[in-house]
Parts: C-alpha cells; structure tokens; sequence
C-alpha cells in the first residue's frame, strides 16, 4: 500500500505541476495529509510522491534528444552539471512537499482531538 | 510569471498561517506530546517559509527556483521547444486567408502569402518563433527600457539610449506617422505577428533566457521598430570624437593637427569610381611638431578634457570598429555574362546572429529572400527575381555638438539663442524594474537642436539625423522588395532613407550594377565641418540643409565594369571637396577588393566567394618591405636579422597557420608608439592622451625617411624612419621571443593570437561561441581585430541569370534556442569562408521534398 500511496502523490503532483505550477505541489501534498489515508505516514508519502513525480517529468525531460545540448547549455549558467540541477530539483519540492504536509498533519490532529474531545 | 511567482509565494504564506495557527487549547494533545509536535511542526513552518521563499522570490543572484527548477514548465521544458515540429498551425488576428510556410533544410521560411499584409504577419510569426527574446532584447536596448527586463544591471545603457534622445525620437515617429499608409499597415501586420506568436505561449514554452531571468515576454508594439532601425543608427554611429582635433591641436599645433587628422584620406581609392587604376596616394604638407594652440588647450581644459563620444556613450572608432564590404561586377567582366554582387556587413557578432533569413512570396506582388532584423519588419539585405542588393557604412559624419548658454548651471530652463532666451523642452525619463517600481528618474532637456547634456559643468546639446527621420523609413524594405532595377531600387532609397547613411549597392538581371552612398548629410555653415564643438548661441551655428541626392557618391553602369565599397572615403576630394566627414576608413579592404576585381575580367561567384575571406593585406604590402630596408640599413644584429628574414618570406596573408603576422603586427604597435611620441602625453597641454593619426599617414610618411615626425624627442639623437621602423621590429621580435617562445615556432601560430568570440545576449559562456580561430588580421578583407567581437555578420553572393542563384551564411543559426541544432549550424561554414546555396523556390511545390523540413500553416485567428 505504501508504494501505491506514493505512486499516488506522485502522479497527482506531476499531474499538477503540468497543469498549474510547482507551486501546486505543497497544496497537493497538505491536502493529502490532511486527508490522512488509512495507515499512511503522511510527511513521508508526501514528501517521496513528490520527488517521485517530478523526477519522473525530470527523466521525461531528459529522454529528449535536445537535451544533451540544453544540459550543455545550462551548465555555463550555473555552477554545477545538469544533473545535480536536477537532484536540487527533486530535492526542493521534496522539502516543500513534506515541511507542507507535517504541518497540515499538526493541524489535521488537533482538528480530529477537538472531534472527539466532549 | 511575476504575478505566478507572488501568488505563489502568497499561497506558500496561507498554507504555513493556516496551520500554524494556534488551535483553542483544549483542542491540543497533552502538554508532553505537544511539545515535540509543536517544534516538528514549527520546524516545518521555517522550511516551508524558507523553501517556499526561495521558490518564489529571487535570493541574492538566484532568480526564483519555484518556476526555474519545475520540470513540467521551467529549464528542463526548454529542451521540448528546441526545435520546430515537423507539422505546426497557428493563428492571427487580421489575416486575410490562409498562410503556408516551409522550412527548408537550413532552417529558412519560406512564407507564401495571398496578400502583402499576410506575408508581413507571417514574418513577424516567423521571426518570433524563433527569436523572440532577441526582438526583445534589441528593442528594448533602442528603446532604452533594458531595464524592464534585466534590472537596474542595465540601468547605465539605458540612460545613455535616452540621453541620446532616442526613444524621444521613436515615439514622436510614431506619434507623427500617417497611419493610413501602407507603411504602417506593413508595420502593423508584422506586430501582429509578432504578437500572435508571443500571446499564445505557455510559460512552458518561453524561450530559456526568459525563464533564467524570470520574465515574462513582453507585448510588441509599432514603436518597436523605430527603436530598432534608432539602434542600428546608434552602432553605426562611430566616429572620432568632436574634440579629437582640438586635442590634437593641444599638443602639437593647428598645423600639425590639420595635416595629421584630414578631412580627406590621404590615400584615394574612392568608392565613385575615378578613373584611376589603382590607388592614389596624394602629395600633402606636413609640418613638424608645433607649439601647442593656446585656444585649444584653453577648450580642453574647460571641458576638463572630456572625450565627448565616451561621455555621451557613444561609439567610437577603434580596433573592433565595425567594417563591412560589398561589391558588383558587371556582366562584361563575369565569368557567366551575368551581374554579380557580393556583400559582408560587419558588425558585432552575437549569438543568436544579428540577423535571420526568410523569404516571402506573394504572387504578382513580392518575391523576395534576404535577411531581416528579428524585430524590424521587412528584408533589409537580399535580392528578388530582378535585383539584389546590400550595403556598407558610408562613416559620414552626421551628428555635430554645440555648446549652449543657460539661464542655470545647475537645473536650466532656458538657453541662449541669437541673444534672447528660449525655453528647454523637457522630458522626464522613468526607468522601471522588472516589476513596475521606479529604479531611477532623469530629467532630460532638449533645445531646438536636439538634447542637451551637462558635460563636466558644461552644456552641450547634439543635432544627429539619426533623430530626424520619420516613419516612413520603413517604406524602404518593402520599396527594395518589390523593385524591379537597380536604378529603381536605389531611387526609393535616397527619397525616404534617412540614417544612418549607408553605402547602397545594387545590381538587376537587365546587368546594371550601381552604387549611392545614401542617407541625409547636412550641410554646415562656414567652413562646413563638423568635426568642431560649436558655439550654439547663434542659429548661425545651425545645419542649413541636406545635401541634394545628386552630390551624394553614386555611380551607375560604370565604365571600369565594377564597383567597390569597403567604409573608405566615398569619393575623390578632387571631384567633390564638400565636407562629408573625417577620419575616413583606411583604404585597405578597398585596395583588395579593387586589385582582385581590376585584375580578373572573368569574375565568378566562387571568386566572389573567395575574395570575402581573401587574407591578403595591403597594409602589409606596404610596410614589410620597409621594415625589411630599414633592418638592412642598420648595422647587423642578429635579432633583427632574424625578424627581417621573416617578414621578408612573408605573403603578407593572415592565414590562420603562418607565424609571421603576429611579429608585424607587434612592430606595427611599436612604430605607433615610437612614431607618435608626441602624443603620448603633454603636460604643458595640459592633456595626458592625444589621439593617434591613423596608419595611413604612416604610410604616408614612409616616403619621407628624414621628416621630423620620425625623430623621437626625449632622445639627444635624431632619429629618422629607418632608425624607428629597424627599432620597432627588433623590439616586437626580442618581446616576442621572450614571451610568446622561439621565433617563427608553433607558439607564433596566428589563430593563437587572434580568435573571433561571439557572445551571446546576456553575455552567458556557454550560449557563446568563443576562440574561434580566424584568417584575416587587421585590415584584410576578412578583419580579426581587437577583441575579436566584430566580423562578418553576413556573407552573400548573388548571380542575377535567368534564374537567381545566391549563397549565403551568417555566424550562427536560424534558432534562437541554445539547446536547437540551428543555434549554431552555419558555424563552421562561416569560420572555412564557405558558403551554403540558398533555397529560392517560386512556388511551395518547387521545393524538393528532400529540401523540406517543417511546415507551418497559419490561419485567420477568427476562423
């Protein structure tokens, strides 16, 4: 089940970042986590669903003919090679994806104690 | 994608105040679990703050990694646009019916239109598609708003742009235009194009210098193009500085200065031809060093021995100025029976290249092939079924300063004009950030003549036809299209061209070649110079007109049976004396072009081909064999024995594998500094640079071993030209030897030394191409000079037979796209001197399908 939530995020988050923009992903994620799926860690799927969907567009980006070129390209534009570009990628909206849903998982909890609490 | 990037910061915020908030105390866990959750959680809030920042914000010299790093729309979506799909559509508001493009296999459109109006759309489509942020760019730096998309970084261009006057200029063309025009429907339906193109971009889609700057495109507008074709004014501007001659006069006298800085060139090689058979080089006075000019140095010193140019941030003439050729032979003197033309613009090299190839078919109207401005509406070089044409910078001088009398030194209202105060116009010119702040504001004033400029404490105002033009300057890319002789082609030119002048060569399939150095020259009161700071108190001072098309240097038909221009003085001071400008381009390249043409009288296309990277030098010519005199008339010396055998066995060619050129031109560098001493520096001028006469006047000297000039004054000696020219080349071999390696070896190789660097638009090195190896040096046809950014821009050759033939390439690609293989696929044709043969087909079925590469279909946007 584990591997099917992540596969979830992930498709749902590259899906977003399609349609909308990165800036979809942290959303995407909170709601996720405050949905809570029965046994799911939420911080965790989010945050590897994340990384999984956008390293998945990463490697279709990379699957491109061109690419050899534009990571040639990029590389006298920034300080490390195209593919340590990437890993910042998937590390930055992993960061953004798990600091997004351990917060709506906090508030999620406090919601659900309030429920219950007569 | 600034409002994408502040909503998503925005976003970021709510999601973080949301669920950080403080839920009612009884709402949370006991005190022991929550403490633990509450710091998780607050750690969480500082990352998504922090991370969500760094997402949406630029930190430091990052631009915002939220759109930069996203797979789906940022960097990484560029590589899905480098190159063009094999089938595309696309629509535009305002096209009368139906458009069909074909790519052909260099990457060229080939746009057939039912009408004008659409073919004008679809190039402004095309062009965009492939070019867009280098239309921006360009404009932008015309139009003085680099700013609105770089940041204050450009902040110093864009406040010399306006300062210029420029965009001033611009908008009140636009303001001023008949918008009923043809013209202006032409103008109108290129924007169009441009904007249906950048309209309908996704943010995956924006070119990659976009995304790494964090910008969105811009809107074209009409006004646009009067910035560019301003900005194309502004680059070929160059030209010595107004006080160049006064600085001169400073050091060494008003007769000296006069002799040494001429109105006309010493040696004659005229673009209008003379009847000459070669060169001629002509017999001037030329005394010695005098006394400095006490008026002189007394302006200098007042003015705070400003260079003008520099101040004004202007361009001037030095080792990377811009140098193009172009010439026509006649059909009696071509291999074939047909009129040839050849041309090679030079001017800086960028990345994606200067220009972009196209041609436009509209039955019975327009057929034409050449290459556009990406920004500029029309074919600025080229050739249709009948004529072909190109051109080179005439270096007339047509921008004069004045200085002014104002009511206030400090912030003045008014200035002095035949002894009654007139009111400055002024304008308020606002440089805007990216997102819309205020970076800087100027006030800047104009009097009748043109802006005014305070310039160390003084105010000087400038008059430049770049300014004076209107509107319909833009007729002409449509008139030149649709011409139908070189006569005629020539006739709308000098009617509505107006700056900066250019040097118009044109030949048609009737087998008429002709020339005219077209554009608008003033004329001057006086003597009529205009390498003089004015008083600008009087109207006197004013430009009292523009020559009459009739005096400009023009030839049609001409007997000799061919025609030449390569930026020299256009024509022979003994045919027409009038004032047209000084410091002419030395007549090197011309002496080249002239020797190859009047010694061939079966000239072909690939001769055409070949004389454009032709590395002979006449300059060379004409200084080796004195070096090698001077080295024999001095007692021997091994070292300088050495270095006249070298030059001695040189062809004078700048191949990219001979290692000798590289010891002339130290010796050259080493005869200036010996020969001109005087100008190295002059306390009692008060000045401490002095302008250097050009190498003409050196060649000029050589016939003159004993004259003063040669003597070197700190030296009890007296030193004539043999003593400096053995001097200098000994030097330049001892130095190089010491820090290159050992004469003549692997280390003197030429293309070690000298390379073309071509950068791109934001200066980023990897989307540049630099250390290419080049044939040529300083004064071959083919210049690799000075920091090596200039060069040329375009090679073509045209036949005009029954059918055109034509070859051509730039430095660079048809794509404007780093990552595409037509960023930078004529490369290595442009760097061998080779040329591609150009598609010209008259209809879309007459090119091969084996020549095909993409099409494009556009349609109505109201379809």
């Amino acid at each position: 089940m584990f591997i099917v939530r992540v596969i979830g995020v992930a498709l749902v988050t590259a899906v977003a970042t399609w349609f909308l923009s990165w800036w979809s992903v942290p959303f995407v994620c909170a709601l996720y986590s405050f949905m809570r799926p029965a046994g799911s860690r939420p911080v965790r799927d989010a945050a590897l669903g994340a990384m999984l969907g956008w390293a998945a567009l990463l490697v279709w980006q990379a699957s491109h003919p061109s690419f050899g070129k534009l990571s040639g390209a990029l590389a006298g534009v920034f300080p490390v090679p195209a593919p340590v570009l990437m890993l910042v990628a998937v590390l930055f909206i992993g960061l953004l994806a798990g600091a997004a849903a351990r917060l709506t998982m906090q508030q999620h909890s406090a919601v659900s104690t309030m429920r219950v609490r007569p | 994608m600034f409002c994408t990037t502040r909503a998503a910061h925005g976003a970021l915020v709510i999601i973080t105040a949301f669920t950080a908030q403080h839920a009612p105390l009884n709402a949370f866990p006991p005190v022991h679990l929550m403490r633990s959750s509450r710091t998780g959680s607050l750690a969480a809030a500082v990352v998504l703050l922090i991370v969500g920042y760094m997402g949406a914000r630029p930190v430091g010299p990052l631009p915002p990694l939220g759109p930069l790093l996203d797979p789906a729309n940022g960097l990484f979506a560029a590589v899905r646009t480098a190159e063009l799909p094999a089938v595309a559509s696309g629509r535009i508001p305002g096209l009368m019916g139906d458009v069909s493009i074909t790519y052909d296999d260099r990457g060229v459109p080939h746009i057939f239109a039912s009408n004008t109006g659409d073919a004008y759309r679809a190039l402004g489509f095309v062009v965009a598609r492939d070019r867009l942020f280098q239309i921006e760019m360009q404009t932008r730096a015309g139009g003085g708003t680099l700013t609105e998309l770089v940041g204050d970084v450009a902040l110093p261009l864009d406040q010399t742009t306006r300062a210029l006057g420029m965009p001033r200029a611009a908008e009140g063309r636009v303001a001023n235009a008949d918008t009923t025009t043809a013209t202006w429907r032409m103008v109108s339906a290129y924007t169009a194009g441009v904007n249906a193109w950048s309209d309908q971009l996704v943010r995956r889609d924006y070119p990659l210098e976009y995304k790494l700057l964090g910008r969105a495109p811009y809107t074209y507008s009409t006004v646009e193009a009067m910035h560019l074709l301003n900005r194309m004014g502004y680059t070929l501007a160059s030209s010595q500085d107004e006080l160049r001659y006064a600085r001169a006069a400073a050091m060494v006298g008003k007769e000296a200065a006069d002799a040494l800085f001429p109105v006309h060139a010493p040696i004659v090689e005229p673009i209008q031809p003379n009847g000459q058979s070669a060169a001629r080089t002509d017999s001037i006075a030329l005394p010695g060093p005098g006394a400095p000019d006490p008026a002189s140095v007394a302006l200098l010193k007042a003015l705070g021995n400003v260079d003008l140019r520099v101040a004004l941030g202007l361009p001037t003439r030095g080792p990377d100025a811009v140098g193009s050729n172009n010439w026509a032979v006649a059909p009696a003197r071509s291999a074939n029976g047909h009129a040839l033309l050849a041309g090679d613009p030079h001017l800086e090299l960028t990345l994606p290249s200067i220009w972009y190839e196209a041609h436009l078919v509209v039955p019975d109207s327009m057929d034409v092939y050449g290459v556009t401005i990406p920004g500029l509406p029309g074919i600025v070089i080229g050739f249709n079924r009948d004529v072909a044409w190109t051109f080179t910078n005439v270096g007339a001088d047509v921008m004069d300063f004045y200085l002014e009398t104002v009511d206030d030194p400090i912030g003045p209202t008014r200035y002095m004009l035949d002894g009654a105060w007139q009111p400055l116009d002024r304008r308020v010119e606002r440089y805007l950030a990216p997102d819309g702040t205020l970076i800087s504001e100027d006030t800047m004033r104009y009097t009748h003549r043109g802006p005014l400029r305070n310039i160390n404490g003084q105010w000087i105002s400038h008059r430049w036809t770049v300014l004076e033009g209107d509107a319909r300057e833009m007729e002409v890319f449509d008139k030149s299209a649709r011409s139908t002789t070189a006569q005629e082609l020539l006739d709308h030119m000098a009617t509505n061209y107006f700056a900066p002048a250019q040097n118009m060569l044109a030949v048609d399939r009737g087998g008429t070649i002709a020339i005219r150095s077209t554009g608008h020259y003033p004329i001057r009161p006086g003597d009529g110079r205009g390498d003089v700071l004015r008083d600008g108190s009087s109207r006197s001072a004013d430009w009292i007109g523009y020559w009459p098309v009739s005096d400009y240097p023009q030839s049609f038909a001409p007997e000799q049976g061919f025609l030449a221009s390569a930026n020299q003085e256009p024509i022979d001071p003994r045919v027409q004396p009038r004032y047209l400008g000084t410091d002419w381009e030395r007549p090197w390249r011309a002496m080249v072009i002239n020797t190859r043409l009047r010694e061939n009288s079966a000239v072909s296309a690939d001769d055409m081909r070949a004389y454009q990277t032709e590395p002979l030098s006449m300059r060379a010519e004409a200084f080796v064999p004195a070096f090698v005199e001077a080295a024999r008339n001095q007692p021997p010396a091994p070292s300088l024995e050495d270095a006249a055998r070298i030059l001695d066995a040189w062809d004078r060619r700048y191949t990219t594998d001979n290692t000798s050129a590289l010891l002339f031109e130290a010796a050259m560098s080493n005869v200036t500094l010996l020969l001109w001493d005087e100008f190295q520096d002059s306390a009692s001028s008060g000045t401490t640079r002095g302008p250097t006469p050009s190498d003409m006047m050196t060649a000029v000297l050589l016939q003159k071993p004993d004259h003063a000039w040669w003597d070197i004054r700190n030296t009890s000696a007296v030193e004539g030209r043999d003593d400096i020219l053995s001097s200098a080349l000994e030097q330049a071999y001892d130095d190089l030897v010491e820090r290159v390696g050992a004469a003549g070896s692997a280390a003197w190789v030429w293309s070690d030394h000298r390379t073309a660097n071509i950068n791109h638009y934001l200066r980023i090195a990897s989307f540049s191409r630099r250390d290419i190896p080049m044939r040529g040096g300083s004064g071959t046809l083919n210049p690799s000079t000075g920091a090596g950014t200039h060069g040329a821009s375009w090679r073509m050759v045209v036949e005009m037979g029954d059918e055109v033939f034509a070859q051509a390439t730039y430095p660079g690609g048809q794509s404007g796209h780093p990552a595409s293989v037509r960023y930078d696929d004529r490369l290595a044709d442009w760097i061998a001197g080779q040329l591609d043969t150009l598609r010209v087909p008259r209809t879309e079925g007459a090119l091969p399908a084996t020549q095909r590469r993409q099409r494009l279909t556009l349609s109505p946007a109201n379809n």
